[in-house]
């Protein structure tokens, strides 16, 4: 008598030969791409359903939408100047945003990949991922308390008799906000691509005639391209969809898109119109995505810079 | 010819003056009073075992690394204000770093880019290069493109172009596999002789060392041990670090009994034994070790005329090694120490078998005497440094 722990799996075995015969193996693979597929699939057909829905106008009497199909709502947003203006605003903030996180990120991370004391370089990342973890809303309003009429910024002011500066709702107070926000996630994209430039090529480069400036510009700025696209992509479309920020930051003065959007669905109950926006929202974002791409290749969210590093070492 | 040993030529400075040079990492001696002079256009290989200081020592003179104590010059002139792009020196590094973003051309151009050529002299130098490397027609390939070895020829060319007083080797060769990497220390010498370039190149691989220079530095301990042109070195070690760390070498640990003009006796085990001695300063008693190359020492087949050393011996194991059979042995008479030697014509010996006895010979004129090595000194050397990621 075989011991049951075998006679289980020989049972198990069994029937899984019933569902699944070894003839199908060959789509194992395959397989296990179905679940990512189906999650990406269910997205499509919300996409799909929110296009739908955009062509719809409301009808302010019943405050149904009216079964027409018409392209009122996307007239609205490019004929009304209150939705230009948020488009524009949103669009502005997110290249500064994306600039301005770039241009601190870059040495942060510099810094992180080079520096030969492990000491700092654990130090630079607990600091980066402490605030990291703490989420958007929450440091939202701690900038509040900082930057606030009766905030430590204010208050440290008025000890030398400066002030009061008004920073939170402001445009300005949400790009800040923003920035220390994106800062984590530019640094983390752009760390492995500076990894991945060899420090002998740096040396190399100064031993040949290069400055440590033209050094930057000649050899680590054009090799790092791959992380700052990747770095540009992932903080232009996180501002440039980002609610919480100018929800709060901006005090309702300083909307983004998604604000309007917000307030489309929940304080109009005008889901065309909300769903015009997100249509907007997302060919406008996937148009930059795809510029980006476009100007680099795909390979460059992927290792295919590295490779290149790898052969020429 | 090239002058020997640090002497210096009276009329021009030499090309490099490296003048008791230290470099302390924290608490570590990495390069210790280091001292010498190359003359234009030598070929210097340093050689020395991981952390010996060689590495320590090549930054140093590239600049990327400031000596802690000590002066460099270069071309008669201190260098010690000169950052490293400041500096006439073309650097061939261990992993090439090659710029990957470039073409080879592009590479090559580099240095007379940044130097602020005129266009078109660009274009010629570059083409010129090429050829030198013998690239012709190749320019146009990215990096990645071409094969290692055409690899290391652009980095030895984008070294070149822009003619620096100075090349530095640092163990560019390191990489590759046998046969290239031999093909290619004949393709460095072809392209050095062919500019007359000052060189030093680093390495911990002797063959390298023999084969391509002029003069060799042996290092241990961040220390110079000894400095010649090849053949010296290798046949008239100035101490049993040099001697152990070139060729195959047995060590025979014993007690000197005399030394006269350099001819010396010592006692190994129950044997007196003849040999020579380079260093007066070893008093009798003194402990000392004998050092036998493998391939000074034979197998007697029959009574040896006058001059020969005999012991007998029993073969222990031989292996094959191609071109030569390398045995091991044991001579009772010489303590438990296992001798090795080589037989450089397998073909026409009869191949003797572990277990058999043998007489094993020598000249007492190969026999070398050195101070024995005190055990564990303060071994200072860093710990190899890898810049790169």
């Amino acid at each position: 008598m075989r011991p049951l722990g075998l006679r289980l799996l020989d049972f198990a075995e069994t029937l899984r030969a019933g569902i699944f015969p070894a003839r199908l193996s060959g789509w194992t693979p395959y397989l296990y791409l179905l679940p990512a597929t189906l999650v990406t699939g269910i997205l499509a057909i919300g996409l799909a359903e929110m296009a739908e829905t955009s062509l719809h106008v409301l009808d302010r009497a019943t405050f149904r939408l009216d079964p027409a199909y018409t392209t009122a709502n996307y007239a609205a947003i490019f004929g009304k100047p209150v939705y230009l203006r948020i488009i524009l605003k949103t669009g502005l903030a997110a290249l500064l945003v994306t600039l301005l996180t770039l241009l601190l990120a870059f040495p942060y991370a510099y810094l992180l990949v080079r520096t030969p004391h492990p000491r700092l370089r654990r130090l630079l990342l607990v600091a980066l991922f402490l605030p990291f973890l703490l989420g958007q809303v929450i440091r939202a309003y701690g900038w509040l308390i900082v930057l606030g009429k009766q905030g430590l910024l204010n208050a440290a002011l008025a000890l030398v008799g400066l002030g009061p500066v008004s920073l939170i709702y402001t445009y300005g107070g949400v790009v800040l906000g923003l920035v220390q926000y994106m800062l984590p996630f530019a640094v983390l994209l752009l760390a492995p691509a500076l990894t991945a430039i060899p420090r002998e090529v740096e040396l190399a480069s100064e031993s040949l005639g290069a400055s440590p400036r033209r050094t930057f510009r000649h050899i680590v700025l054009p090799l790092a391209r791959p992380g700052l696209v990747a770095a540009g992509v992932v903080v232009f479309t996180l501002t440039v969809t980002d609610f919480a920020m100018p929800e709060i930051m901006g005090g309702g003065a300083n909307d983004f898109i998604a604000n309007a959007i917000y307030d489309a669905f929940f304080q109009l109950s005008d889901p065309g119109m909300g769903a015009a926006l997100g249509i907007v929202l997302t060919v406008f974002a996937s148009l930059i995505v795809a510029l980006a791409f476009l100007l680099v290749g795909v390979a460059a969210l992927g290792h295919g810079a590295q490779q290149d590093m790898r052969a020429g070492s | 010819m090239q002058p020997r040993d640090g002497q210096t030529a009276e009329k021009a400075p030499p090309m490099v003056r490296v003048e008791k040079v230290s470099k302390r990492f924290d608490s570590v001696l990495a390069v210790a009073e280091v001292d010498f002079t190359l003359e234009t256009g030598a070929f210097l290989t340093i050689l020395g075992p991981s952390g010996c200081g060689k590495t320590t020592l090549l930054r140093m003179i590239a600049g990327f690394i400031e000596p802690t104590a000590g002066e460099i010059w270069i071309h008669g002139r201190p260098v010690r204000d000169l950052p490293p792009y400041r500096r006439s020196i073309g650097m061939v590094f261990q992993k090439l770093a090659l710029f990957p973003h470039m073409t080879a051309a592009q590479n090559i151009a580099y240095p007379l880019r940044m130097r602020g050529f005129p266009r078109d002299e660009i274009a010629g130098r570059v083409e010129r290069y090429l050829r030198l490397v013998r690239l012709e027609g190749l320019g146009g390939r990215r990096i990645h493109e071409l094969s290692g070895g055409q690899q290391q020829r652009v980095a030895i060319a984008r070294a070149l172009v822009f003619e620096p007083d100075l090349l530095l080797l640092d163990e560019p060769l390191a990489a590759l596999d046998r046969k290239l990497r031999q093909e290619m220390q004949l393709e460095f010498r072809r392209i050095q002789k062919e500019l007359g370039v000052t060189t030093v190149n680093v390495t911990h691989d002797q063959r390298e060392a023999l084969v391509m220079s002029d003069r060799v530095m042996v290092m241990d301990a961040g220390r110079i041990q000894q400095m010649a042109v090849p053949e010296t070195v290798y046949h008239r070690p100035e101490n049993r670090f040099v001697a152990g760390f070139l060729g195959l070498t047995n060590f025979l640990p014993g007690q000197l009994l005399e030394s006269r003009a350099g001819r010396a006796r010592l006692r190994v085990g129950a044997l007196t034994l003849a040999g020579t001695i380079a260093d007066p300063s070893i008093l009798p008693g003194t402990r000392v070790e004998a050092a036998l190359r493998a391939e000074r020492l034979r197998i007697l087949e029959e009574a040896t005329g006058e001059g020969w050393e005999v012991v007998e011996a029993e073969i222990l194991e031989v292996v094959f090694e191609g071109e030569r059979l390398v045995y091991s042995a044991r001579a009772e008479a010489l303590g438990e120490v296992p001798l090795r030697f080589v037989d450089a014509d397998p073909l026409r010996h009869r191949r003797h078998r572990p277990g058999e006895r043998v007489r094993l010979g020598w000249r007492p004129s190969d026999l070398m005497i050195f101070r024995a090595d005190p055990e564990a000194p303060t071994r200072i050397g860093q710990p190899e440094r890898e810049d790169n990621g």
